[in-house]
């Protein structure tokens, strides 16, 4: 009875759920637009959730010890390394973890030149101590033992003199990571071969190499509860819209997770819809295309020990762009972009089309070719969706296999997969062959999108549509389309719609589109809402002037 | 979590209520009969026969290399139904072709000249209503006897494939003007068109190249015998409703066309005719055309375009209308058989004019033979349709019978355009 | 005080989308049995009859617009509340609502019609109609904004494809089909036309979405570009249509503008393209049954003064399922969707009229103006 009652009560509670809405929520979207207020809806972030206990840093040198050797469990953490130097003029404490400290410039910077102090003891301050390390050019000091444990662990070291409660850390961190290499997902053919290595300092060094403004900001932004590297927030102030780089400060410092392994997962958590199928914020590993979204106006996050960036506010059609499009003529990079779009329509759509005409409208194929198709497929005994089915699934292991064979055989794979399993299976009479053709299209047409986590989307997507386009023909694609499109224009990424400037309408609508000659754009896409529209004179080429050469003697003649 | 359950819950329903209704429309192609062209007769008992041809894909050029049928015969096989109505011979075809019968992929229909007599719209109704039919399909009528020997006996003389061999046809009655071939949807509105006639065009049997097949392969006749066969054929070929002399090839030929009144066949005209209805018609776009020196027997050839659509003016004097047509054609020499020298500025418009001479009276013999009949395929009341401001108007108008007592005078422009390569022949004077 | 208020500063939509968006509701019908019927009244002259509506459905929306300028572009059921009380802004709400409700309903039924008759002859209609519903739903859930940007995506394609198939119709046709240039005489076609002022009766909704805009500017010129993209494409697909049928024909033609794609045909592969069209066409038409549904639950929210139309969507789209299946026949429900419009003109048009009237002549700006 009463699990009856309580029964009616979900029901009904479930059915109020379906048919109700929240309160209307139309102060709290994040947008750029300037005719929507600002959020209101701050968190409070500078508050801590705990209060912080503060334990001064003791002066005794044994009680220091003690407490450090404690916290950092130093007697089986022999990479903790606490050392007492004595000087003529007193004790000196060292703490540092040993294997991200570059022990030479210790000895050079550090320890050498306080050996030396020829000061009294009596008078020295943090300031004397910093000024008589002239080798260190990050130095802190610190008050409280939490700073300096939390210093520590970053990898700083630690300089405490006896008899004083303050301490100083300098920055001797020896950055252990590879060189600078090749872009491995985003090759371009003519342009920069430089890419992002997993040390943040070498990719601040790469974006630097390029821009030359004071206003370009790396703002460091703790990163998870145990995690060591910063994020670094990077726009050009006087350029990026504030409203931007505050929405994505706050953003991430939201996130308060124990650690982030990799920039993917900040992007997962920024992300303005992340139930979404499409990635609405862009990953590049690419210095120059960095570059190229924050001088358009777009906000770009680094995280120590990650060799992509992650940038936003990006629109949809930038996942279809490439940096080649601009390296190359803009002829090329047209045609490129067209390219780029078909190969969107198909991957979405081809397989969905193909089933949909084969086993509904087969009246759109020629006759020939149709009659073609059916005495192909008389020898096959599934249905054309099923087949299609079967096909993304054998695409889909050869890409994993040849993601997680070994480099050595790795070529082979894809060779075995693509051949072997295209010709065997024709042969067997699973699939036809044209079918083979059409998913072969598909694939190739989806791989040729420039952003690679589309591939992705666009494969689930191409499933759905399948689904659709074989239980309803064209009507289902119909459905699937106007769906897919509705789900698109709805998102936004960082608060800018997802497919402007083509929906919202803006003014230069057809930019994702034609590439227009570098000279003619004189003025950042708008729709980031940029402080400095202007990125080029008006005119740049003064000197050409196209003037047929008959123009000479008929000024003669006129004299 | 509850809440998430029932959510999932309801998904799965909705999933398989919509993964039940995967079998509604989807007809895979190899579960599908296509009927590539129809043909319409009269049977006994006041039936049909409808002949249907089906595609059989399997021996259409497989995608293996293996080589495919190698004559229609082979890549299709016509099946006939004697039944009531087209619909219900579909039905009944139904209980022995193994597959679904499907008309998406119709090309023609064609009617037997006997059912084309009695009128071919009620057969036509199933063809506007049903949705597998289509408007773009051609219509031809049997020029003698019924389609079902049509069907029968065509052999395409390069094609193996149905569909593209109508294709091809329709494609060059354009080129050669001997025919026109309306679709469908062209013959109906000039159906529904109250001041104006339907043509479609006649599809003949070559007695001469049909007895000639055997076993679906054409052997071609001993010159003797051949010769004798076309004796007593003195009119040029094309000229009159006979069949061509030839020998060899398909046993189809595409020459003339039917005049149907309200869907009833009510006259044939032959190759030459139907090329002065499509001058007149406005359907005509070229041709090659022979015509008689002005001295002697010798002849000259002349591809003749049409440079622009024919003017025609009506005016009206009483109760009786007066036409005034005037054509405007261009052309390019072909041959001058008679070997004379007409190719210079002067000498050309001798040809000009005799082509005008030539084509002039047999447009005036084609409308005197329309009006005989009470019939106008041409149209000719085009120009007062649009000149006309209301309806009622025009539908009041009754051209048929009026056209019939009407006065009219033909006149044609045509100019030699080029000469071709060559200037002047090998003629005496030349030399 | 008004929850709407809140949303005054908020977002606004653009004018180009919101033209394209309402005539893409205009023009659900042009799809549907439209063409004939405009043939069977006008004849040979059934072209000229969206041209004569036209100018009538102009003269209306000045109407609005000069209302709405009045009142600072509130909604058409905010003034009525202002001048006559909550309860006839309740009634007017109910009675809007289901008037686009019955208008939607039969629009999905002909429409589940014709993809019956043209892409899934042995599908089940409910299933037809459901899944559009469910879409239509899912779209106008957005609202406005998300309705009007999703078209901006489609209409591109659309339009293309809408004018490449007319056009490809249209070298099928023939010119001397269009005369007898007045088709059933002058006064006649004139009269008809005055009467099809109906085609563009869903210009109303322009009064229930004026808060949204951010001009008067943007008022007026959406308006007129709603009017302008309408009258050209029932003119271009009307014309066609004349063009490639006889007017016997065409009188007597079921889904005229499919018909006219099914005669395209060029060489032998570019033929039987219809579904490819007819897929176009009705991803068009899907926004449209979509703003008809939006349209509905936004008047019901407006006239009984809801903070929110979005709970109000899935009623009312069970309601115009009902709507859908009541008529037994398509050929009833072709027939009582052609006279419909004629009848809710009465309501549609009358309304602005009235509350202009009321407000020049009995209304004082002082009394109770926010």
């Amino acid at each position: 009875m009463t699990n009856n009652s309580k029964g009616a009560n979900k029901v009904t509670a479930y059915i109020k759920d379906l048919l109700s809405v929240n309160e209307s929520t139309t102060q709290t979207q994040f947008s750029v637009s300037p005719n929507r207020p600002p959020i209101r809806r701050h968190l409070n972030i500078n508050k801590p959730q705990k209060p912080e206990t503060i334990t001064p840093i003791p002066s005794d040198v044994h009680d220091l010890h003690q407490l450090l050797k404690g916290t950092f469990r130093a007697k089986r953490n022999p990479d903790f390394i606490i050392r007492l130097l004595t000087a003529s003029w007193g004790r000196i404490t060292l703490a540092f973890y040993e294997s991200v400290t570059n022990s030479e410039l210790m000895q050079e910077s550090v320890i050498g030149p306080l050996l030396e102090y020829a000061g009294s003891v009596e008078d020295i301050t943090p300031q004397r101590l910093a000024d008589a390390l002239t080798y260190c050019h990050v130095i802190e000091t610190i008050s409280s033992f939490e700073d300096a444990v939390k210093n520590i662990v970053m990898g700083m070291s630690l300089i405490h003199i006896e008899g004083f409660d303050w301490a100083i850390v300098v920055d001797l961190r020896q950055q252990q990571s590879r060189g600078i290499g090749t872009p491995r997902i985003e090759t371009v053919v003519p342009g920069p071969y430089d890419a992002f290595v997993e040390a943040a300092q070498k990719n601040l060094s790469l974006l630097r190499m390029r821009l030359a403004v004071p206003g370009f900001m790396a703002e460091s932004l703790p990163s998870g509860r145990r995690s060591r590297g910063p994020l670094y927030l990077l726009y050009i102030d006087g350029l990026t819209n504030p409203k931007l780089v505050w929405e994505m400060r706050r953003r991430l410092k939201s996130i308060d997770v124990d650690m982030i392994y990799n920039i993917g997962m900040i992007e997962q958590y920024v992300q303005d819809r992340p139930i979404s199928l499409f990635s609405q914020m862009l990953l590049t590993e690419r210095p120059d295309r960095t570059v190229a979204f924050l001088l358009e106006g777009s906000v770009a996050v680094m995280l120590e020990g990650s060799p992509l960036v992650l940038i936003a506010p990006v629109n949809f059609w930038s996942q279809l762009h490439s940096p080649e499009d601009i390296y190359f003529r803009w002829p090329f990079g047209t045609l490129a972009r067209f390219v780029r779009l078909i190969g969107l329509f198909i991957s979405l759509f081809l397989p969905a089309l193909y089933v949909a005409m084969v086993s509904f409208h087969p009246e759109m194929i020629p006759t020939e070719l149709m009659l073609s198709i059916a005495s192909a497929r008389e020898r096959v005994p599934f249905p054309s969706f099923v087949a299609v089915f079967f096909l993304e699934l054998a695409f889909e292991f050869i890409r994993e296999a040849t993601l997680r064979v070994p480099k050595v055989i790795g070529a082979t794979i894809g060779i075995v997969g693509a051949i072997i399993i295209g010709q065997a299976v024709v042969e067997a009479g699973i699939v036809s062959p044209v079918m083979i053709i059409v998913m072969a299209i598909t694939v190739l047409a989806g791989y040729s999108m420039p952003q690679y986590s589309l591939t992705f989307s666009l494969r689930i997507v191409r499933l759905i549509n399948l689904l659709l386009g074989s239980i309803f023909g064209f009507y289902g694609v119909l459905l699937g389309l106007v769906a897919l499109i509705r789900h698109a224009v709805g998102l936004r990424s960082l608060g800018m719609p997802f497919l402007t400037p083509v929906a919202p309408l803006e003014k230069r609508f057809l930019t994702p589109f034609f590439r227009k000659p570098p000279f003619k754009e004189e003025k950042r896409p708008g729709y980031t809402r940029p402080l400095d529209t202007f990125k080029a004179k008006k005119v740049t080429r003064p000197w050409d002037a196209s003037v047929p050469l008959e123009l000479v003697f008929l000024d003669e003649s006129k004299k | 979590m509850r809440l998430r359950f029932q959510k999932i819950s309801l998904f799965f329903a909705l999933l398989t209520l919509v993964l039940q209704t995967g079998c509604w429309d989807r007809n895979e192609l190899e579960n599908l009969a296509f009927v590539l062209t129809m043909g319409v007769d009269r049977s006994i008992d006041n039936q049909i026969d409808v002949i249907m041809r089906i595609a059989i894909p399997g021996n259409v050029a497989g995608p293996t290399g293996k080589t495919g049928g190698e004559s229609i015969s082979q890549t299709t096989k016509p099946i006939t139904i004697t039944a009531r109505s087209i619909p219900e011979a579909v039905s009944l075809a139904e209980a022995t072709v193994e597959r679904r019968i499907d008309f998406r992929h119709l090309r023609v229909l064609i009617f037997g000249e006997e059912i084309a007599k009695e009128g071919i719209l009620p057969h036509l109704d199933v063809l506007e209503r049903f949705p597998q039919f289509r408007r773009s399909v051609y219509v031809w009528v049997a020029k003698e006897g019924p389609a079902r020997n049509v069907f029968l006996t065509a052999e395409p003389v390069l094609e193996k494939s149905v569909s593209r061999y109508v294709d091809d046809v329709a494609r060059g009655v354009i080129r050669y003007g001997y025919s026109r071939m309306p679709t469908l949807h062209d013959f109906l509105n000039e159906v529904d068109n109250r001041q104006s006639d339907a043509v479609l065009p006649i599809v003949g049997v070559n007695p001469i190249v049909s007895s000639e097949k055997k076993d679906s392969s054409i052997k071609p006749m001993p010159t003797d015998k051949y010769h004798q066969e076309i004796a007593g054929n003195t009119e040029p070929g094309g000229k009159t409703l006979r069949a061509l002399p030839r020998s060899g090839g398909n046993p189809s030929e595409f020459l003339g066309i039917a005049v149907l009144q309200e869907g009833r066949l009510i006259d044939k005209w032959s190759g030459w005719d139907a090329r002065i209805y499509g001058l007149l018609r406005d359907s005509y776009r070229g041709g090659i055309w022979v015509f008689n020196t002005p001295n002697g027997n010798e002849t000259f050839s002349v591809i003749i375009r049409r440079a622009r659509g024919p003017s025609i003016t009506v005016t009206w004097d009483g109760d009786v209308p007066h036409i005034d047509i005037r054509l405007f054609l261009e052309g390019q020499l072909m041959n001058v058989q008679s070997q004379e020298s007409y190719v210079s500025t002067e000498g050309i418009a001798i040809l000009e004019s005799q082509a005008i001479n030539t084509i002039t009276k047999e447009v005036d013999a084609l409308i005197r033979r329309a009006q005989k009949e009470k019939t106008d395929p041409f149209y000719l009341a085009r120009s007062i349709q649009t000149q006309s401001l209301t309806m009622q108007e025009f539908d009041n108008l009754d051209w048929k019978n009026r056209f019939s007592n009407a006065s009219f005078t033909v006149q044609a422009d045509f100019k030699i355009r080029r000469p071709g390569l060559r200037i002047q022949s090998r003629s005496d004077e030349s030399r | 005080m008004n929850p709407k208020n809140n949303l005054t500063g908020q977002g606004h939509i653009g004018w180009i989308e919101t033209s394209i968006c309402i005539g893409s509701f205009v023009h659900v019908k042009m799809f549907l049995a439209n063409p004939r019927e405009l043939c069977q009244m006008g004849g040979t002259a059934a072209w000229m009859l969206p041209l004569i509506g036209f100018f009538g459905a102009t003269i209306i929306f000045f109407i609005l617009n000069q209302l709405t300028t009045t009142f600072s572009r509130a909604s058409l059921l905010s003034i009525a509340g202002l001048f006559w009380g909550r309860a006839v802004q309740f009634i007017l709400g109910i009675l809007f609502s289901v008037s686009f409700i019955l208008i939607n309903g039969y629009q999905l039924r002909i429409f589940a019609e014709f993809v019956l008759t043209t892409l899934l002859p042995q599908t089940p209609i409910s299933t037809v109609v459901i899944s559009m519903v469910i879409l239509n739903v899912y779209l106008a859930f957005g609202g406005f904004e998300s309705l009007s940007r999703t078209i901006m995506i489609i209409a591109p394609i659309g339009l293309t494809v809408l004018t490449l198939a007319l056009t490809f119709g249209g070298s099928m046709g023939n010119i001397y089909n269009l005369s007898p240039w007045l088709g059933y005489g002058f006064w006649d076609t004139l009269g008809t036309g005055v009467l099809y002022t109906s085609l563009y009766e869903e210009i109303i909704l322009f009064g229930f979405i004026a808060p949204l805009f951010r001009e008067q500017k943007d008022f007026r010129r959406s308006g007129l570009a709603t009017l302008t993209l309408s009258v050209f494409l029932f003119v271009f697909a009307q014309v066609v249509y004349e063009m490639c049928f006889q007017i016997r024909s065409a009188q007597q033609m079921g889904f005229p503008l499919y018909q006219v794609t099914r005669l395209i045909r060029f060489e032998t592969f570019l033929q039987r393209l219809d579904p490819m069209f007819v897929f176009v066409w009705a991803s068009v038409s899907s926004i449209g049954l979509a703003v008809g549904l939006y349209s509905g639950a936004l008047t019901l929210a407006q006239g009984i003064r809801a903070p929110d139309f979005r709970p109000y969507l899935i009623p009312l789209a069970v309601l115009s399922i009902c709507v859908a299946f009541i008529p037994p026949r398509s050929l009833d429900a072709v027939q009582t969707y052609s006279i419909m419009p004629w009848l809710l003109q009465v309501p549609f048009f009358g309304l602005p009229v009235v509350l202009l009237l009321w407000s020049k002549l009995f209304y004082r700006s002082g009394e109770s103006h926010p």
